[in-house]
C-alpha cells in the first residue's frame, strides 16, 4: 500500500501531506495536524465524538477515509474561536453550563453549528434532531438544547 | 480501531470503475458514502484489496423528476432526499424513510443506493421503496438492465447484483395523487437505532367512505429481505374498512412475517408488533390520504 499525497483546507490552511491510504480524516486531523479537540470515542459513527464540519456539512470524521476527504473544505471545533473571541455557541456552552466532562462538546457544537450555518432559527425538535447523533454520557442534555436556542437567539 | 490495509481507487468516468472493478474482481468493493462498509471494515468482517470509490464520478450525485418518475443517482445523499421539496411533496413517504435512517452526520454521507446495496434486512428505504414499486437501474461494461427493488434483495447481505455491475439510479414511478404512504419505524432511540419492525403502507382511497383502490404493506426488519404482503392488501381492497377487515389483513402480516430473536427484540415480540404496526401504518397513509 503506496501513500498518496492529499491536500485538505483545515479551519482556513491548506494542509499537504504524505498519508497512509487506511487513515482516516479523523486520524489525520488528530495525528498528522495535532488538532485533538475532535474527539475519537466510539470510532464507528454512533457517538458524534469526531463530528466536523466538511464542505458545510456536519460527518463524523471517524467514518471517513483520508482519500475522500481530499480537496475539502474542513472546520474543526478550533476553527470556530477567533482569537480570545469565542463563537457564540461556546459563549452559550459556557454560559447554560451546557457540559459536565466535556468530551462530547466539540462535537456537539459541531453539529449545532451546521445546524445553525443552515437553519438559523431552529425549532427545539429541530435542535434535537441535530444532536441526536451526538451522545452524551453525563446526560446534560437539557443545558445543551438551552445554549443552542440561546446561541440562535442571542440576548440584545 | 484502524482500518485494516487497502488501495483506495477513485476512478473519474463509469468506464475506468468497471475496468477496476473487473481487474480486481473479487478484491474490490464499492465505496459510496461509507457509512456502513468503514465499519465493517473497523470490525474485520470484510477486507477488501480495494475500494472503489464512486465519489468522483461525475453526475451520479443527482435527484431529478423531470419526466413524472423520480430519479436517485447513486451518490444522492440521504439527507439530500430526506429533505428535498419534489421528494417531500410527491413522494413524501420515501423522504421521510430517509430521514429515519440514522444521524443527521451519517445522512449527509450515506446514500440510498448505499442503503439497499448493503441489503440489510432492517434497511429503512427499502420498504418504502418496493410499496413504490421503484426499479434500480444496473449498469455493467456490456450494457445495463433494470429490475424491481423487491426482486433486488436476495437475503441478509445479499443482493442479485452481479461482478462487474454499479447501481446508478434508483427509479421511482410517479405517485396517485390521492395516495398517502407512511413508513413506520418501530425503534427503541429513533432514528439512531435499527429497527424492531418496519412497515410502508401506501394507501388510495377511491372516493367511497372506506374503500381503497389501491393497498400496499411492506415490512421490513422481520424476514431476510424486505416483504410485500399481498394477502394482507388484497384483504383491504375495494371493500368497507372497517376495525374487523383491518385487524384481519393486519393479523395475515403477522403470520407471513419470519423473524429472528437478537439484541433488540425477540422472534416473539416482532411478530406481535407486525401486527400493531400494520395496523397504525395504514390508518396513518389513510389519513395522510384523506387530508389531501
Amino acid at each position: 500500500m503506496e501513500k498518496k499525497i492529499v491536500k485538505i483546507k483545515v479551519n482556513g490552511d491548506w494542509h499537504e501531506a504524505l498519508v497512509k491510504q487506511n487513515m482516516t480524516l479523523l486520524e489525520f486531523i488528530r495525528e498528522e495536524l495535532n488538532l485533538t479537540g475532535t474527539k475519537e470515542a466510539c470510532d464507528e459513527g454512533e457517538c458524534g465524538a469526531c463530528t466536523l464540519i466538511m464542505d458545510g456539512r456536519s460527518v463524523n470524521s471517524c467514518l471517513v477515509p483520508i482519500m475522500e476527504a481530499n480537496g475539502k473544505e474542513i472546520t474543526t471545533i478550533e476553527g470556530l474561536a477567533k482569537g480570545q473571541d469565542l463563537h457564540p455557541l461556546q459563549k452559550a456552552f459556557i454560559e447554560n453550563g451546557a457540559l459536565q466532562c466535556g468530551f462530547c462538546t466539540p462535537g456537539m457544537i459541531m453539529s449545532s453549528k451546521a445546524l445553525l450555518d443552515n437553519n438559523p432559527k431552529p425549532t427545539e425538535a429541530e435542535i434535537k434532531g441535530a444532536i441526536a447523533g451526538n451522545i452524551c454520557r453525563c446526560t446534560g442534555y437539557n443545558m445543551i438544547v438551552e445554549a443552542v436556542k440561546m446561541a440562535a437567539e442571542p440576548k440584545s | 480501531m484502524r482500518l485494516p490495509k487497502f488501495e483506495h481507487l477513485q476512478p473519474t468516468r463509469l468506464d475506468e470503475a468497471f475496468d477496476l472493478l473487473e481487474r480486481h474482481k473479487g478484491e474490490a468493493k464499492l465505496l459510496a458514502g461509507g457509512t456502513d462498509i468503514i465499519v465493517r471494515m473497523k470490525h474485520r468482517m470484510m477486507t477488501p484489496k480495494y475500494l472503489v470509490s464512486l465519489s468522483r464520478i461525475p453526475d451520479l450525485d443527482y435527484i431529478r423528476s423531470d419526466d413524472g418518475a423520480l430519479k436517485i443517482g447513486a451518490m444522492a445523499r440521504l439527507n439530500d432526499i430526506g429533505d428535498h421539496p419534489v421528494v417531500n411533496k410527491d413522494w413524501a413517504i420515501l423522504a421521510q424513510a430517509a430521514r429515519s435512517i440514522g444521524s443527521v452526520q451519517s445522512r449527509n454521507r450515506a446514500t440510498m443506493a448505499g442503503n439497499i446495496c448493503n441489503a440489510s434486512p432492517s434497511a429503512d428505504s427499502a420498504p418504502s421503496l418496493i410499496a413504490l414499486n421503484s426499479q434500480v437501474v444496473l449498469v455493467s461494461k456490456g450494457g445495463e438492465r433494470i429490475l424491481p427493488v423487491e426482486e433486488f434483495f436476495k437475503g441478509p447481505g445479499e443482493t442479485a447484483i452481479k461482478a462487474g455491475e454499479i447501481l446508478k439510479e434508483i427509479q421511482v414511478p410517479k405517485m396517485n395523487p390521492k395516495s398517502g404512504g407512511y413508513y413506520l419505524k418501530y425503534s427503541m432511540r429513533g432514528a439512531m437505532d435499527l429497527a424492531i419492525v418496519g412497515v410502508a403502507c401506501i394507501v388510495t382511497p377511491n372516493g367511497k367512505a372506506g374503500y381503497c383502490e389501491d393497498v400496499r404493506i411492506v415490512l421490513g426488519a422481520v424476514c431476510p429481505t424486505p416483504l410485500r404482503i399481498r394477502e394482507a392488501e388484497e384483504a383491504l381492497k375495494n371493500k368497507a374498512v372497517d376495525e374487523a377487515v383491518l385487524e384481519k389483513a393486519a393479523r395475515i402480516a403477522m403470520d407471513e412475517s419470519c423473524p429472528i430473536s437478537d439484541v433488540r427484540s425477540s422472534a416473539e415480540y416482532r411478530k406481535k408488533m407486525v401486527k400493531v404496526m400494520t395496523r397504525r401504518a395504514f390508518n396513518k397513509a389513510l389519513s395522510l390520504a384523506k387530508a389531501k
